[in-house]
This record gives structure tokens, C-alpha cells and sequence, in this order.
């Protein structure tokens, strides 16, 4: 079992664990961040999305269209050399969260969007019977019960988010992968380092994988 | 001086209503007085559900006037005809008004039978959390369903369900109540309790207007019954001498098609 755990180099895994922490803390931060700020601009976006008038459809649609096309790191980029060109003192911290919310809330917007839509007209017309305005019935009757049925797409968004925040490594935040490349550079263990890199990714969403699950089912018992 | 008594819950004036190139609505005109009970009956496709469904600006009428205790309905004629969208938040105000059962139930799945009930008094009308809760106890007890305030709507069968969409109806205080074929998703021996708790409320005074193939119970319940064919009000009575001595053709063989199907 030694002779395993110190081929896989462990002991020098473990010599670097608090580099690793720290890179770690970070990806959870900026994680948590970005998802706060995806789930809130999906949020946001597919009102104005659904509204029907088009001066207002045709720019989201545009704007959805275009992050969704293009490559998230070249939006880190262009959000961290661009946002403060336009006179925005923003850290590359985030910078790297308007990246990623921004393009992870266009792919939220079109799943609610979907959700939206499959609750039936009968659940309108109860709410709006009982003198309710579509903004309150948007908010208490219908999005409770979208956003419960588009749990599972939302969930493997979410765990995309996780990945994808190893790319603000590109613009030098020390978050866990750009930790794993600096501890390589010093020691030349790439296998090993990013072995373990993976493992911690692989295990961060599938905690966050089984804590939805758990709360999808807890909501569910609920009905 | 003309005092609230005197002016109808319901006035429907000369009301048009297309779908595409079909017409439902043809000219429709009618009263339901404070306290009355109309039933209104017709083949599938007389415009009946649309009428209803008009009467709380689910649909949309044309033309013409919906005035309910004399304030007009989503739209407002102005003096030289010509008429004006209320603002939404205007609509659902009138809409507070205005209680409606539908055949499908459409409770809120997400919600629990004393959510259901306590959402819209809360939200729309600002009642007390405290107070809103206490009237739902109070309608649940009415129709029979105290013991279920807790559960969730899925858990109840179609019966249950449709009481405590009438007593979530209800919780509004509304002036007039919509029923629109609110027994016709039901499996036959659930039919009697919701169609009691109807009773009840005709008997209490509240204004109503009902959707129905329940001949019976329309014949019972009503006050006056209405027969809607092509958009039109066809014949309009006591809903006794209606059904015995029909006069108009079309009503005479609506009503003998309908018994023959039970013969």
C-alpha cells in the first residue's frame, strides 16, 4: 500500500497540501460566486426573454446567441482586459466571475425559459383568476414549479460552472488548477499533480451532484 | 338615486368574440341580478365556457360591454365608442372580484391545501398571514375538508380537490362566483359532494354563475337557466317551465338529445 501511495507520489502530494488549499478555497469561492451570479442573471434575463415584445426579445436572443457561441476563455479575456477599459476597477477575481456568470446565466436563462413553458396555461389561469398580476403568478405560482422540474439540466449546468472556473487560471488567479501548475513548475510532478487535481475536482461535483439530488428529492416529497 | 341593489352584479352588453374566422360570441346580452343563480347550458361549442370565461377577462371580448357591479371589465368604452385596455393591474382587481372553479382544478401542485387557499388574500388583497389562515380553516371546515390543510394537492382525489379550489375561490370574499363544468373531470361518485357544497353557497346568496352539463343539478340549484347556442342567447327562463315546455327548436333538441343519451 506505501509503495502504491508513493508512486503516485502522495508524499509529495501531502508536503504541498496547503498550496493546495488555497487554490482550492478559491475555486469554491469563485464557484459559489459565479453561480450565485448565474442562477440570478438566468434569472433575470428570461422574463424580458419571454416578454413577447421584440424590441426587447432581439437583444437577450443576440446577446444569449453570442455567449453561448463563443469560447468562455476568450470571455475571461475579454472581461479582464475589457471591463477596465470601459473605466471599471474590477479585480481579475471579478473579472473572472462576470465571465463565467454572464455566460453560464445565458445557458440558465434558456432552461427556465423551458421550464417556463412546460407549466401548463391552467396554472396561469388559477393564478390570474384569483386577481393575481403575471409578474406575482410568475413569481409564486409558475417559476416555483419550473425551476423543480428543470432541477436535473440546471444541476449539470452547475457542475459545468465547476469546471469551467479552472479557466480563470488563464488571467493569474491562483484558483486550484493554477495552484497544481505552479507547484509543477517547481517540481516537475505533473502526473501526480494533476492526478490529484482531478480527484479533487472529480469529488467537489460529485458532493455538489449529491447535495442537489438530495435536495431535488426533498422538494419533490413535498408534492 | 339608483343605490348599489339596483345596478346587476353582471351586465353583459351585446358582447362579440371571435376565434380566427369562428365567431363564439354573438352579440350576447345579459344580467345576473345580486343573489341570483344562472346556470347557463348549451351544446359543446355554444360559447357557453368562452362566456363564462369572459366574465373574468380570461378571454378577451371583441366588442361590447362586461360590467360587473357596474365598473366595466378590461375594457373601457369611452364616450364616442371607441374602447380603451384597462392597465393589468386594473384587471386583476376587477379579476379579485370575481371567484372562478375550473373543470381542471388548476391548484397550485407546489403548494399545500392551506397555501392554496391563504396565497392569493395574502399577496393580492394584503391580509393578515394570521387572519388568512384563520378563514381558510373556517372554508375547508365549510366544505368538508378541515382535516386536509395540511396536505398537499396531489394527495387529494379529483372531489377533494375541486372543494378546495372553491373554498381557495372563496377566500377572495368575491362578489360573484364562475363555475365552469367544474364536475366534468370528475368520476361519477364524486360528482354529489362537490355539486353540495354548490348548493350550500346558492343557498348562502352568493351570486353565481354556472357552466353545466349537470341537467339536474342546473334544474335544482338555479334560479334561472340560460340556453346558448351560435354565440346567442337562445331562451332564458325559470328553469322548470325551460326544461318541460322548451319552445325554441334547437333547445327542444339539445334536450332530447340529452335524454336520449341517458335512455
Amino acid at each position: 500500500m506505501d509503495a502504491i501511495l508513493s508512486f503516485f507520489g502522495f508524499g509529495f502530494i501531502q508536503s504541498q497540501l496547503p498550496r493546495f488549499w488555497d487554490g482550492f478555497q478559491l475555486t469554491l469561492a469563485i464557484s459559489a460566486a459565479s453561480m450565485i451570479g448565474a442562477v440570478l442573471w438566468g434569472l433575470a434575463l428570461v422574463g424580458p426573454r419571454m416578454s413577447g415584445v421584440r424590441t426587447i426579445v432581439i437583444p437577450i436572443v443576440a446577446y444569449i446567441e453570442l455567449v453561448r457561441n463563443t469560447p468562455l476563455l476568450l470571455q475571461i479575456y475579454l472581461s479582464y482586459f475589457g471591463l477596465p477599459l470601459l473605466g471599471l476597477p474590477l479585480s481579475a477575481f471579478m473579472c473572472g466571475v462576470i465571465a463565467i456568470a454572464s455566460q453560464h446565466g445565458a445557458f440558465l436563462c434558456e432552461i427556465f425559459r423551458a421550464g417556463i413553458q412546460s407549466i401548463s396555461r391552467h396554472q396561469w389561469e388559477g393564478a390570474l383568476a384569483l386577481g393575481m398580476t403575471r409578474r406575482k403568478a410568475m413569481r409564486q405560482v409558475i417559476l416555483p414549479q419550473a425551476v423543480l422540474k428543470v432541477v436535473p439540466p440546471i444541476g449539470n449546468q452547475l457542475v459545468i460552472l465547476i469546471k469551467d472556473t479552472s479557466l480563470v487560471s488563464a488571467i493569474g488567479i491562483i484558483e486550484l488548477t493554477l495552484s497544481g501548475k505552479m507547484v509543477i513548475e517547481r517540481s516537475g510532478a505533473s502526473f501526480e499533480v494533476f492526478l490529484f487535481i482531478a480527484a479533487v475536482y472529480l469529488l467537489l461535483t460529485t458532493t455538489f451532484g449529491v447535495v442537489l439530488r438530495i435536495a431535488e428529492n426533498r422538494l419533490r416529497a413535498r408534492q | 338615486m339608483s343605490t348599489s341593489a339596483d345596478i346587476p352584479m353582471v351586465r353583459v352588453k351585446d358582447v362579440y368574440k371571435s376565434f380566427g374566422d369562428l365567431r363564439v360570441l354573438d352579440g350576447i346580452s345579459f344580467d345576473v341580478t345580486r343573489g341570483e343563480v344562472l346556470a347557463i347550458i348549451g351544446p359543446s361549442g355554444s360559447g357557453k365556457s368562452t362566456m363564462l370565461r369572459c366574465l373574468n377577462f380570461l378571454e378577451e371580448h371583441d366588442a361590447g360591454e362586461i360590467l360587473i357591479e357596474g365598473e366595466p371589465l378590461g375594457y373601457r368604452v369611452r364616450a364616442d365608442g371607441s374602447r380603451v385596455r384597462e392597465p393589468e393591474a386594473e384587471i386583476a382587481r376587477m379579476r379579485s372580484n370575481v371567484g372562478m372553479v375550473f373543470q381542471s382544478f388548476n391548484l397550485f401542485p407546489h403548494r399545500s391545501v392551506r397555501e392554496n387557499i391563504t396565497m392569493a388574500p395574502v399577496s393580492v388583497k394584503h391580509v393578515d398571514k394570521a387572519e388568512a389562515n384563520a378563514r381558510a380553516e373556517v372554508l375547508l371546515e365549510k366544505v368538508g375538508l378541515a382535516d386536509k390543510i395540511d396536505e398537499y394537492p396531489s394527495r387529494l382525489s379529483g372531489g377533494q380537490q375541486q372543494r378546495v379550489a372553491i373554498a381557495r375561490a372563496l377566500a377572495m370574499e368575491p362578489k360573484v362566483m364562475l363555475f365552469d363544468e367544474v364536475t366534468s373531470a370528475l368520476d361519477p361518485e364524486l360528482v354529489a359532494e362537490v355539486l353540495t357544497v354548490m348548493q350550500q353557497l346558492a343557498e348562502e346568496g352568493m351570486t353565481m354563475v354556472i357552466v353545466t352539463h349537470e341537467m339536474q343539478f342546473a334544474h335544482d340549484v338555479s334560479d334561472r337557466l340560460m340556453f346558448i347556442d351560435g354565440g346567442k342567447v337562445i331562451e332564458e327562463g325559470n328553469p322548470a317551465k325551460l326544461l318541460a315546455k322548451p319552445k325554441s327548436p334547437r333547445l327542444k333538441e339539445f334536450l332530447h338529445r340529452f335524454r336520449a343519451s341517458f335512455n
